[in-house]
């Protein structure tokens, strides 16, 4: 293992992409691959593992996307991040706003030798980490609200070192703590997940999921009662019995949508 | 009443008539407008004077009043033998070759003898009572034949047609006079009127000549009717009656009979008049019947399409009906001041009351001495009305048609820009992921790099392609091959394609492009979303008069199936609304289940010709 080498890893589900972008950095004599994963779970766990200083990650992939890798990544484990998109509207302004490098497909050796430049560059900085953490998480949060992303089928959830996929049909309530969500699901699971609510709340089905109040959002489907509270506002019970406040404002939105024939 | 009382009363009415003549033509003389015509009034005075004195001579006498004075009656034939003078110079004048010589030589002997003859009755009345003197007549007589052939040789190849009547006028003079000269009395009744009554033809011709149209308006028509109308009673008397009367003497029956006659007279006055007034339109005036004329223009007209060929078409109907040399229409800025007539009554302007632009027809030079009377006015703004009302309705039937033109336009268009649109969708994403599985094959394997380019151009051709909104289910067919094939590349084993389309099925008709963006969301929502992948399945069959048309595919599926808005994406809704235009009520049906694929079903009405060969192969099955 050459020292000198910038240490890479790619993550693309089509196999011909992934190659063909392989086959480009190997070109490159002072680039290593350290590893290529197929899909977003195993870019987790081969960035976690083989801690590369670079990684390329495709923006679309099933189950987790590119978007989806770092939000699951531990912040002391995230590398830089170049993202490889074919085309997206939303996510190229999103990353360009946020300093988030991105190559387009078909890719081009000369663009990823920038690419490679400047991730060689921003490695000899102190707070690298903590800046392209913020970086990412800016921009994934600015595509997000701007509608780029599919909605949300499943919500990765990372319990210690392995990732489960949580279907959104299962889920009862998320409720905001801190920086943090809590997923509670109808086996009566919960999980937490780093993640803001209104972030989750643009990718989740608005028939479907519903809010409470400033920190909690529901799956209508789940809620079995809704009482009447003094001062004209609402509590919901929940199928896994969880009782929730509604606010004055949201229970006025509730009445008019939810209580009305 | 006998045969020897119908010459009194062929008398009576012929000098009436003549009265009433020649008090027209004296009327019309001094209210024509223009410079007197002294020639006319003169006229209008000799025949007036004629009339009156033979109907108190003789008219009255029968009538058993009789105060005629043999002054008073050489007046009358003093007036009378002045008559051929005005006649003469009358045709002098209106003819345009003679000399001023010519003029002098025939006109001065003309007046120069009327004098002399004049002269001899009063003598004659101031000495012997003896009027009229016959003497006096028959030199007039002898006189005018001569100046008649002067008359003829003068006017001599002149094209005009007067001509002729004025020398007929003269002849019935020449033999009037000489009938008066000879009788006294008791001839046959017919030839008291031609004798008597020479006079009447000459204000006829006078009348029908300068003021045809108000001889027709004011007199004709009624003296007709009354001439005729006097004719019958006449006729009835004296071949009905007289004889009748003759033969059994005075009783009740007598009496009755006659009073019956008389009121079948009185009833049959009204049919009369009407072939009176059609007579005089018809023959004399030979004006067309105005009913026939608005008939025939309001007929004639509503075939035509444009506001220029109804104006034309009216000015084309219109002129002869108004013996106008030229209408022309013109458009106007301004609008109404409806009818106006020159003071002429030669010619007029006739407002078109119909919207912006205005017309106005312009009605030149009337020919044959017409003048605009009421009647034509009437006719004139009656078809005003009827043009103008024409032109409106075509004018807003040009309108509609205009709006149905540009609606028509506008769909096509809206249509053709959707159509286009769609086109122009080229996922890009799809033809960058496309590229980089060339860029890929081109390293690892040249050949099918090169095949997929071909692929790709051939999808890009078909998509691009400007013909018509319809292509054949196998054009779609072979788009959707190469999409699939290309993505095939890309995706490897995670994609898996099957198409069950019977060939017979691939000749009908279908909207460009409803199936393609189905298969597109089949691979982008259920192939790409899944890691594992799975099978896209294209199947299609009849039913009735219908394509149904399955893209299945086992892919990840959608937790969530709106029936309106975004989870359908853009690539639906389009193929929903588009296949809805073309008839179907319900074209598309989606089914999901997340994790296990999604099923989109299409109904595409069968084109009519597809769907008679389509019957017509069930058949011959």
């Amino acid at each position: 293992m050459n020292a000198d080498k910038l240490r890479v890893a790619i993550a693309d589900d089509e196999r011909p992409a992934r190659s063909f972008l392989a086959s480009i950095l190997r070109t490159f004599e002072d680039v290593e691959i350290v590893g290529e994963a197929a899909n977003g779970m195993d870019a987790v766990a081969l960035i976690e593992s083989a801690r590369p200083d670079l990684a390329l990650l495709d923006l679309q992939m099933p189950e987790v996307d590119g978007l989806g890798v770092i939000r699951l990544l531990k912040t002391n484990r995230m590398p830089l991040v170049a993202f490889v998109t074919a085309y997206d509207e939303y996510a190229v302004p999103a990353f360009e706003v946020n300093a988030v490098d991105y190559v387009l497909k078909p890719v081009e050796a000369a663009r990823l030798r920038k690419t490679i430049d400047r991730a060689r560059e921003r490695l000899g900085r102190e707070d690298y980490r903590a800046e392209e953490t913020q970086n990412l998480r800016a921009a994934a949060s600015e595509y997000e609200s701007a509608g780029g992303r599919s909605p949300l089928l499943r919500i990765p959830v990372r319990r210690r070192d392995e990732i489960i996929l949580v279907s959104v049909q299962n889920l009862v309530s998320i409720i905001a703590d801190g920086e943090l969500l809590h997923l509670h699901t109808t086996n009566n699971e919960a999980h937490t997940i780093s993640y803001r609510l209104r972030d989750l709340e643009s990718r989740l089905d608005p028939a479907r999921f519903v809010r409470l109040g400033r920190g909690a959002l529901v799956n209508v489907e789940m809620i079995r009662r809704i009482l009447p509270m003094p001062g004209g506002t609402f509590n919901v019970v929940l199928n896994n019995d969880q009782e929730l406040r509604v606010s004055r404002l949201q229970s006025r939105l509730l009445r008019e949508q939810l209580l009305r024939l | 009443m006998t045969t020897d009382t119908a010459a009194p009363l062929v008398n009576l009415l012929g000098f009436i008539t003549g009265l009433v003549l020649y008090a027209m033509l004296l009327w019309m003389a001094l209210t024509s407008g223009r410079e007197l015509n002294r020639l006319i009034l003169l006229t209008g005075f000799l025949g007036f004077a004629w009339n009156a004195g033979a109907l108190a001579a003789y008219g009255l006498t029968n009538l058993g009043i009789a105060w005629s004075t043999p002054l008073l009656l050489a007046g009358a034939f003093g007036a009378l033998c002045f008559l051929p003078s005005a006649v003469v110079h009358s045709a002098l004048a209106a003819s345009e070759k003679v000399s001023r010589r010519e003029n002098l030589a025939i006109w001065i002997p003309a007046y120069a003898m009327s004098s002399i003859a004049a002269a001899m009755h009063v003598y004659a009345a101031l000495t012997s009572g003896e009027v009229p003197s016959q003497f006096a007549l028959r030199g007039v007589t002898v006189g005018f034949a001569v100046l008649i052939f002067a008359l003829l040789i003068v006017t001599r190849g002149q094209e005009n047609r007067g001509r002729i009547l004025w020398v007929v006028a003269m002849s019935v003079f020449a033999v009037s006079a000489l009938h008066l000269s000879e009788h006294q009395g008791s001839d046959p009744w017919w030839m008291q009127l031609a004798g008597h009554h020479a006079s009447l033809p000459l204000a006829l011709l006078i009348l029908y000549q300068d003021f045809r149209f108000a001889l027709a308006d004011i007199f004709l028509k009624r003296a007709l009717a009354f001439i005729l109308l006097a004719g019958l009673t006449f006729g009835v008397f004296a071949f009905g009656m007289s004889p009748l009367l003759q033969s059994t003497p005075m009783n009740e029956q007598s009496t009755a009979l006659m009073l019956a006659m008389w009121v079948a007279t009185a009833l049959t006055y009204p049919s009369l008049r009407r072939g009176a007034a059609w007579f005089v339109d018809k023959v004399v005036l030979k004006r067309v019947d105005y009913a026939e004329v608005v008939v025939k223009l309001s007929r004639d007209i509503d075939k035509c399409a444009s506001p220029r060929s109804v104006l034309e078409e009216t000015a084309r109907i219109l002129a002869p009906a108004v013996s106008a040399s030229s209408i022309e229409w013109l458009e106007s800025t301004t609008a109404g001041g409806d009818l106006r007539v020159e003071p002429d009554r030669r010619s007029a302007r006739v407002a078109i009351p119909t919207g912006y632009p205005h017309y106005v027809l312009h009605i030149r030079d009337l020919t044959g001495g017409r003048r605009l009377l009421s009647d034509d006015l009437a006719l004139l703004e009656r078809a005003a009305l009827i043009v103008a009302r024409r032109i409106d309705a075509v004018r807003s039937m040009q309108e509609r048609y205009r709006h149905e033109l540009q609606e028509q336009e506008m769909r096509k268009l809206a249509a053709e820009a959707e159509l286009r649109a769609l086109r122009a969708q080229i996922n890009p994403h799809f033809l960058f992921n496309a590229l980089t599985t060339i860029g890929y094959l081109i390293q690892s394997a040249p050949e099918r790099a090169l095949g997929t380019l071909l692929k790709l151009s051939g999808l890009l051709r078909g998509l691009l392609k400007s013909s018509g909104e319809f292509v054949t289910l196998g054009e779609e067919l072979d788009i959707i091959e190469a999409y699939l094939d290309i993505e095939r590349e890309r995706f490897e084993d995670r994609l898996r394609v099957r198409i069950e389309v019977p060939v017979e099925l691939r000749r009908i008709r279908i909207p460009a492009l409803v199936i393609q963006p189905l298969v597109e969301n089949a691979i982008k929502h259920g192939i790409s979303e899944s890691r594992a992948g799975g099978e896209v399945r294209l199947s299609a069959h009849l039913d009735e008069n219908m394509a149904v048309i399955t893209v299945a595919d086992t892919g990840a599926g959608m937790a969530v199936v709106q029936d309106r808005g975004r989870s359908r994406g853009m690539g639906l809704s389009n193929v929903e609304e588009r296949l809805r235009r073309y008839g179907a009520s319900k074209p598309l049906t989606i089914e999901s289940v997340a994790g296990t694929g999604t099923t989109v079903v299409i109904r595409v009405p069968l084109q009519p010709a597809d769907a008679l060969a389509q019957s017509a192969s069930v058949r011959s099955r």
